[in-house]
């Protein structure tokens, strides 16, 4: 190497290695962040580590901090805790989202901030620009197919004579049952702020109920041990179910089907609302939108492009179907729903 | 001395009239014999007295006349009934537990109450026998009380008193004096003695206190290693031991090992000798202090020299251990203050040979 | 002289009872409290607002379903403190005549089903009870089912669930009393003629209700604050108050109701054992 050539390697390279924080800076621009996320637990968390948290940390060096836990129980804590809360984002599902803006600790997330966005499909943004809806579940009439021939086709359906003695249902402090309730209503001319058809309902399945199922994973065993062959589930248990060898099937109400939304809500008052975004942007991109339905089959909510294994087993897998989503109010369920659980509390237990 | 009842010298029970037999009973714990081949049998009216060291059996053999143990061989009967396997509340006794064992959670009437009520007796009955048996033990003012109110030796007669008050066929006491202090020991000793004599009931009664058993009893029951050493009246059981154990166990004495000639004297191991006229063998002589005597000018038979090894002086009386050619005897003797011996005197002393008990070996069996 | 010492007394007495006294004043009664005061809240939310109102209660004792729960849930605290005493007291009484060396590894057996996760030991009864289960399995070879039965989801199983859970604590007051009763008593009772029916009923049984009540109030109280119990058990059709006020405390977020109901709990459940003490007292220590 003559020295003119080297000389200028050499200062090519010095400035490369000067260079080389800086550029690491510009690409990391998370490093030293981490998002704290109250978690559902499980192969939930499990599937946005894989498909949000992952990516993030690649990406920006963001780290992103699940805690599993019961959302009812975090939401009390967000909201004793509302100078200091214990998490940047909430995670939690559409009749939360009524608590969280009562009481008044999450921040809008516009388009502007979240390109994204766009991407969402039209009645998934339930409450304005609060919250970015990531992911739909659905309580749907399902029947195990080894002992029911005749299949179910409408939530009212539970009711049928040949059931007796073989229906599970969740119990009335769980969201499924409120959204359930509301179905039958709906299902037998009645409306949110009119239950009795629902409650009329509930009194003829009274011989066929065998148990109301205080917590999800109690249900999955209970239709796992066969003790009922019928009943209401989340769509996504239902599926696990199947991959349990349980032949459950799922029903598709003709009338219309009852969800709940995820959310992911930013808390008030967090640091790093840019940290924030980029979650909430890579949870709509194609990668994060998929991770769950991959994992639980539980539906999307954005215009995604869906594999032809998973439209075969989402609920939602067409215009036409995810027109026959109902639109919920859910600050009037939120606020009606103590005086239905007291009402199946009575119809169930006298 | 130990004073010997004699008021009652009257009394004899008849010897074929048994309120209780036990027939050659046995108690095994597994391979070990609380009690093995044992027959004694209870005359009516008498007090009779097992009397032993602890661990002889005696109170085994009590608790298998009460019920509480099954015998492993043998039978018992109480008046003529074979009761060997019945349990006890289905045998007539009464019992007075060491421990007295009254029901803390009753009063006084009611514990002497219990036992009428389980037999049927028709309420008015029952409170007049209440009334009588705590006059019997002169405590009718104690009748509300609780046991935990008492004192130990009140606590004793009102245990006396449930016993009797069924009117059992017999009367069973466990050590009942045990847990009194010596003073109260001596006059409840009496009062028992007087109030089991007023209602004249049959008793079987356990203690290891040899001056208890020859103050209280008409015959005593000497038991030693779950067998029965000697029955007797407490006259013959002190004055003609039929076995060492029983001599050595019955007062105090020194055992003398050696032989009777064949002029009948007898001849120690270590040559002290004694004449008399005993059969001719191999025997224990056995020697109370009462029979060593202060040699006097007017003493009959031979005068020995002995060493005091020990002397203790007990109030009344010195209890002195002499060394008698090699053999240690023990006597008791009243001394002027100023004779006082001491270790190492010498004195000279007689042995009286007239009621002097020399057991052939042959009779000592075991 | 005397006087100081009596203070010394009293003095030591303050400093051993202070540390408990802070502990239950702290953990409990301001708790408690706090309880009392969110009951009389008007709101329906959380611990929203300030103010006074009856309504809770009012609303609890005019509607018959919640003062026919409470009933419901008493009669379940005796149905299942009976039971226990029924199984526990025969359990712990021949425990207590045992050699200590002897009653070691049974103490164990007894125990060890407390040291267990509630969760845990529920999880184990639904594999047991279930339609495909140990029992249901067990009664269709025997024969005794022609198809199997669902035996969960009652009431009998969340009595024998909660009796399974309560039972050693009924086991070890009724030992720990009969071993204070010395055997010599029942010797003198049977002396007295007394069988064995007469001898536990009035030597035996009146020794031990101190233990018996113990064990009773014990088992009572947890009975009818049970709430995991009845609701996975249960399967939410058996009524008993303590699932109730979960439910309302953590999905209705009605805390001020729920807390009305949990004083209501509170209080009658005091009232009640206090009662039953007196009650038993009376008839059990001596007269006169």
């Amino acid at each position: 190497m003559k020295r003119r050539a080297f000389l200028r390697f050499a200062t090519t390279a010095a400035a490369g290695v000067l260079a080389a924080p800086y550029v690491q800076a510009q690409t990391k621009k998370f490093a030293n962040v981490t998002l704290r996320v109250n978690g559902f637990g499980g192969a939930f968390d499990e599937a946005l580590r894989k498909g949000v948290a992952g990516p993030l940390e690649e990406k920006y060096g963001l780290k992103v901090q699940f805690t599993a836990g019961a959302t009812q129980a975090d939401l009390v804590k967000l909201i004793a805790n509302k100078s200091s809360p214990p998490y940047d984002l909430f995670m939690c599902d559409s009749s939360y989202v009524v608590e969280l803006l009562k009481a008044d600790i999450v921040e809008e997330i516009k388009v502007s901030d979240v390109p994204n966005i766009k991407r969402i499909l039209p009645g998934f943004r339930e409450f304005g620009d609060y919250g970015v809806p990531f992911n739909v579940s659905s309580v749907v009439p399902v029947f195990n197919s080894k002992y029911i021939k005749r299949p179910l086709t409408s939530y009212s359906d539970i009711a049928r004579s040949d059931l007796t003695g073989r229906v599970i249902l969740p119990a009335p402090d769980q969201i499924a049952s409120s959204l359930y309730l509301l179905g039958m209503a709906e299902e037998n001319g009645g409306s949110i702020s009119e239950m009795e058809p629902a409650m009329k309902i509930l009194s003829a399945a009274k011989p066929n109920i065998v148990a109301l199922a205080q917590t999800n994973v109690a249900e999955l065993q209970m239709f796992q041990s066969e003790e009922g062959y019928a009943g209401i589930f989340w769509d996504g248990r239902a599926h696990e179910l199947r991959t349990k060898g349980i032949p459950i099937v799922t029903v598709f109400p003709s009338q219309g089907v009852y969800s709940t939304i995820s959310y992911i809500n930013v808390v008030k008052g967090m640091k790093y609302p840019e940290a924030a975004y980029a979650f909430a942007d890579q949870l709509l991109s194609d990668q994060g939108m998929l991770a769950i339905p991959e994992a639980l089959r539980y539906g999307v909510t954005t215009d995604v492009k869906l594999p032809e294994d998973l439209r075969r087993d989402l609920l939602f897998n067409s215009p036409e179907r995810n027109a026959l989503r109902k639109q919920i109010d859910w600050q009037q369920l939120w606020a009606n729903r103590s005086g239905w659980i007291e009402r199946v509390n009575k119809t169930i237990r006298n | 001395m130990l004073a010997l009842s004699k008021e009652r010298d009257n009394f004899v029970p008849e010897a074929d009239d048994l309120v209780v037999e036990l027939r050659s009973v046995s108690k095994y714990y597994g391979e070990v014999a609380a009690v093995s081949n044992t027959s004694i049998g209870v005359r009516r009216g008498e007090l009779l007295c097992l009397l032993g060291p602890s661990g002889c059996g005696k109170t085994t053999t009590l608790r298998m006349v009460a019920g509480f143990v099954e015998p492993t061989s043998g039978s018992i009967t109480i008046n003529g009934v074979d009761m060997t396997r019945q349990p006890p509340y289905r045998r007539d006794t009464g019992m007075v537990f060491q421990s007295y064992a009254l029901f803390p959670h009753m009063t006084v009437a009611q514990n002497i109450e219990f036992g009428l009520e389980n037999l049927k007796w028709p309420r008015d009955e029952r409170k007049a026998r209440v009334e009588e048996m705590l006059r019997l033990v002169e405590l009718p003012h104690l009748a509300d009380r609780l046991p935990a109110q008492l004192s130990g030796g009140q606590q004793q007669r009102i245990a006396l008193a449930r016993a009797l008050a069924m009117r059992p066929a017999v009367l069973l006491l466990d050590e009942p004096f045990s847990n009194l202090d010596a003073q109260l020991r001596l006059r409840m000793r009496e009062e028992l003695r007087e109030v089991v004599r007023s209602v004249n009931v049959t008793t079987l009664f356990v203690t290891h206190d040899q001056e208890e058993a020859l103050a209280m009893s008409d015959r005593i029951v000497v038991m030693n290693a779950g067998q029965v050493e000697q029955i007797g009246t407490p006259g013959e059981i002190y004055e003609s031991p039929e076995t060492p154990f029983v001599a050595k166990f019955i007062g105090w004495c020194s055992l003398l090992k050696g032989t009777v000639g064949p002029d009948g004297s007898f001849t120690s191991a270590a040559g002290l000798r004694l004449d008399g006229n005993w059969s001719a063998g191999s025997a224990t002589a056995v020697i109370r202090p009462e029979h060593v005597r202060l040699s006097t000018d007017d003493a009959s038979g031979p005068s020995y020299q002995g060493r005091v090894l020990q002397a203790h002086y007990y109030g009344g009386a010195t209890r002195i251990v002499l060394d008698l050619n090699g053999e240690q005897l023990t006597m008791q003797e009243r001394f002027p203050f100023w004779r006082h011996p001491k270790t190492g005197d010498l004195l000279s002393v007689t042995i009286s040979t007239d009621d002097l008990r020399v057991i052939p070996a042959e009779e000592d069996r075991r | 002289m005397k006087q100081s010492l009596l203070k010394r007394r009293s003095l030591t007495l303050v400093i051993l009872l202070t540390p408990m006294v802070l502990l239950l004043a702290g953990f409990l009664v301001l708790p408690v409290l706090g309880l009392l005061r969110s009951s009389f809240l008007p709101s329906t939310h959380l611990l929203d607002g300030t103010g006074f109102s009856l309504k809770h209660y009012v609303h609890f004792f005019s509607d018959t379903y919640y003062s026919s729960v409470l009933v419901e849930t008493f009669v379940d605290g005796l149905i299942v403190s009976l039971v226990c005493l029924l199984i526990g007291f025969p359990t712990g009484y021949s425990l207590a005549r045992l050699t200590s060396a002897a009653r070691r590894w049974r103490m164990i057996v007894v125990i060890l089903p407390l040291t267990l996760s509630l969760v845990v030991v529920v999880f184990g009864w639904l594999i047991i009870l279930g339609r495909n289960g140990l029992l249901n399995s067990l009664f269709v070879y025997l024969g005794i089912f022609s198809s199997p039965k669902t035996l969960l989801f009652s009431r009998p199983a969340v009595l024998i669930v909660l009796v399974q859970q309560f039972l050693p604590f009924m086991i070890l007051s009724v030992m720990s009393v009969v071993t204070q009763i010395h055997p010599v008593l029942e010797q003198a009772a049977s002396n007295l003629r007394a069988n064995r029916f007469v001898t536990f009923r009035k030597v035996i049984l009146p020794l031990a209700v101190p233990g018996i009540l113990v064990g009773f109030n014990i088992v009572f109280v947890l009975s009818i604050s049970a709430f995991i119990t009845p609701r996975l058990i249960g399967g939410a059709r058996v009524a008993m108050l303590g699932s109730l006020i979960y439910e309302t405390i953590m999905a209705q977020l009605n805390w001020p109701f729920g807390a009305a109901m949990a004083f209501v709990l509170f209080v009658s459940g005091l009232a009640f054992t206090v009662a039953l003490n007196a009650l038993v007292a009376s008839r059990f220590t001596v007269r006169g």
